[in-house]
Order: structure tokens, then sequence, then C-alpha cells
């Protein structure tokens, strides 16, 4: 009876034991890294992207989008936080389907409410101009802010 | 009395020569000397040489020979202790990988005079094109001013062609970039940088169109509302030569070059010499 008791308990102590462990060492994925931004109020730049091709890597399309983006990243890696996904990845990070059809876009979000997109290759340093005001200023899009930038309405999936 | 020992200019060296095996030009040899290691010393401090001097004339010297030969040929400066000098290109020598008389006599001369080569880059002010507006992030060297465009000397035509394009349809235009500096930014990329591009050569520029008060946008091409002056100036920048980025499989509006093949020689040697030239912040010269 007591050598029962004994292997419960242990069963028991395993089991809790894999499930914290499991918790503690769980992947945080750019879901959760989203979710954690936006809910701490940091301003935050989704970048979707394949992962490029060879093609890509010797396009001009492709490298001009490149070096905007890290310049634009590398200029504001102190205000914004960057995470990148996959655009299969989408489905997974939003509770509803998104405009994105492109292999390359970005989403600028300021806060939980509130985001921008533009679907496709940025190639225009205005555009990057106008998404950095977005990011650090008003609450909502103002009218007229870029045409290039869409309001980009979203819901988060319950964790 | 011995024979002196042979050096590069003795023989015509070529890929396959081995100072341990006596093999220079192409034959084994009685003499005695070091002649491929002192290739490659000078090699290295013409600046055209990363690797080991070793002695052994393999790929990378055969290289190394190109780069020089290319350079002699085609760069109007080098640098003689650190400063610009300018010099007239040779027409004589020939990019064939080996050391050669014209080559080793070239070649032994730099070495003389501690000479080393440079880059075909060129700083052209912004300022000196009246449709230009200079928008492109300044790159750290200490002879490119805030309103400097970093071009290869080649492509010097091609700024005044887009010029005279944009000055024709009565727009302005803002350059957003030009010479670009190869792989991630100081603090790391996000994305991952493209391998091969007309930018990383100096012969491409980005630029948005300025139409009075109106910018013209990838936006405004993508949907077809750009203006009538924006179009005549792509029109006329294409009339001029140049490859407009509009017209890619996958649009890049904002882009021109003129098209060096990215797997060419040409386009290899540019890479080499003027990514190398912002590496090591070497001085770049004022557009003549």
């Amino acid at each position: 009876m007591m050598g029962l008791r004994r292997s419960a308990a242990c069963s028991v102590l395993v089991l809790a034991l894999t499930a914290w462990l499991a918790t503690a060492f769980a992947e945080v994925g750019p879901r959760q890294t989203l979710a954690a931004n936006l809910a701490a109020g940091k301003p935050t730049v989704l970048i979707v992207s394949r992962t490029p091709t060879r093609a890509d890597l010797r396009s001009e399309a492709y490298a001009d989008w490149a070096s905007y983006l890290n310049d634009f990243a590398e200029e504001h890696r102190r205000d914004f936080q960057f995470v990148k996904i996959k655009p299969a990845e989408l489905k997974a990070i939003f509770a509803e389907h998104t405009p994105i059809k492109e292999p390359f876009a970005t989403v600028f979000f300021r806060n939980a409410q509130t985001a921008v997109y533009y679907d496709g290759m940025i190639h225009d340093r205005s555009t990057y101009g106008a998404a950095a005001s977005f990011l650090s200023g008003s609450e909502t899009v103002p009218p007229g802010l870029s045409p290039a930038l869409k309001s980009f309405r979203f819901r988060l999936p319950r964790s | 009395m011995p024979a002196p020992d042979k050096t590069f200019t003795d023989f015509a060296l070529r890929r396959g020569d081995n100072d341990k095996l006596k093999r220079w030009g192409g034959t084994i040899s009685t003499e005695t000397g070091t002649p491929v290691q002192d290739l490659q010393t000078v090699l290295k401090a013409v600046g055209v040489y990363d690797v080991a001097v070793d002695g052994d004339f393999g790929g990378q010297t055969e290289t190394a020979v190109k780069r020089f030969q290319w350079n002699v040929r085609t760069v109007k400066s080098r640098l003689v202790h650190g400063a610009l000098e300018a010099r007239a290109p040779s027409t004589t020598i020939k990019v064939n990988g080996i050391g050669d008389a014209a080559t080793a006599t070239e070649l032994s001369a730099w070495g003389a005079a501690g000479a080393e080569t440079t880059g075909n880059l060129s700083r052209a002010n912004a300022a000196s094109f009246a449709q230009f507006q200079n928008e492109a992030k300044k790159i750290d060297n200490p002879t490119i001013g805030n309103d400097d465009l970093i071009v290869d000397a080649g492509f010097l035509a091609h700024l005044a062609a887009l010029n005279a394009a944009a000055a024709g349809a009565h727009v302005k235009l803002l350059i957003n970039q030009a010479f670009r500096i190869a792989g991630a930014p100081v603090g790391g990329a996000v994305v991952t940088p493209a391998t091969k591009s007309q930018h990383l050569i100096g012969h491409a520029i980005d630029c948005n169109i300025l139409d009075g008060a109106k910018l013209i946008n990838s936006d405004a091409f993508k949907h077809g509302t750009q203006t009538a002056a924006a179009k005549a100036f792509v029109n006329a920048a294409k009339a001029a030569g140049l490859r407009w980025g509009g017209d890619f499989g996958t649009p890049d509006f904002v882009h021109f070059d003129d098209f060096v093949n990215p797997d060419g020689e040409e386009y290899l040697m540019r890479y080499f010499f003027n990514q190398r030239t912002i590496f090591k912040k070497q001085p770049i010269p004022a557009a003549a």
C-alpha cells in the first residue's frame, strides 16, 4: 500500500516538474514577443519576410528594401522593437485574416490598438519617416500621414 | 661569386609556379631565389593580396595579379604613403593573371614608390547638380562632405544625365542613396542584406521625384498616379541609357543604374576596390 502511494506521489511530482520545465523553457515565439511588447506599450515593427531566395539576394528591389529597412532599424533600435516573421506565421499571430498578400511586408504597431502597414517592399525613405512619426507620435493614424501606409485592423488571439 | 637570387621580374610567373618546386614561368629552374614569395609580398603591399605569402602561385595569387592589372588599367589615382596621387591608367598591361614583363615592371615600380591601390570611387557634390537634393545617409569617411554623393567614377556621366533629364522635365530629385556599403550595419541587420547590387559598386542611384511641391513616391507609380512630368523624367533618363527599376519584374521605382554584369570581372573588380576604399577609409578624390 505504502509502495503504491509512494509511486503515485512520484508520478505526480514528475508530471509537475515536466509541466514546470515545459513552461520555463518554452520557446518565446514572435507571437508572444509581439503580445508582450504591445502589452508593455512598446511600439513594435513587425517585419514579414519570406526566407530570401538566391534570386532575391541578387535583385535590386530586394537590395533596396533590405538596405532601407536595416538603416531604419539601426536608427530606431532604441525607440522601437523589431520582430521578424515568415508570411506563413501570420495566421498564428493574428486571430483574423490580415490584408497582407505579399511575401515582404511591414506592420508598424503604435500600441495594442493602432497599427499601420505596407504590403510589399518599402523603397521610399519618406515612408519610413512617416512610420517613425506614427510610431512615436499620435495615438491614431493621422489622415494623410502617408498614402503608402494603410490602417491595419487586427486582433491578437487570446493566449 | 654565386649568381644573385632571382625575383619576380625575372620570370613571367603564372598559376602553378612554386618556389619549393623551383617552378617559375611554367618551367623547372636551376636558379635560386623566392620569386613567387617576392611577388606575393609586393601584391600584399599594394593592397590586392590578403592571404598568406607562401611561395605557391595558386588561384588567390592569380586573382591578386588580375586585380593589380585591372587597377592600373582603370583607376586614375593611387595612394602614396596614404595620400592620393593622380596617375594615367596604363594601356599596355593586360588583365591576364600572369606576372608578365609589363606587369612585373609596373608592380616593382609601385613597390619601390611605396604606392597602394585604391578604388574607383568619386565624390560628386550634389550642389553642383541644379536638380538634385541630397537626402542620402553620409558614409563614414574623412574626405566625404555632407553634400557629397559617392559613386564609381564610371557612373559620373550618368549623374549628369539624370540631372539633365530632371531639368528637361522640370522636376527635382531627392537622392536617397548612391554607393552602398556591403553587409550588415554596425548594429546588425534585421533582414539579410543582398549579395549583389549595382549600389555595391557605385553604379546606381535611388531617388524620389519632386514635381513642384508634390512628392512622387513608389505608390504613385504603382497606382499610375504619377504626374506627367515624373513620367517625362523617367523616359528621358531611360533614353540617356539608364535602366529604371520600375521596369523590373519586382518593381523598384526609385532605382536607376547602368547595369554592370554582376557575374563579370568588371563588377568583381569594382566591388573589391570600391568596398575596400570605404572599409579602409581611404581618401576619395573629388569628381573632376
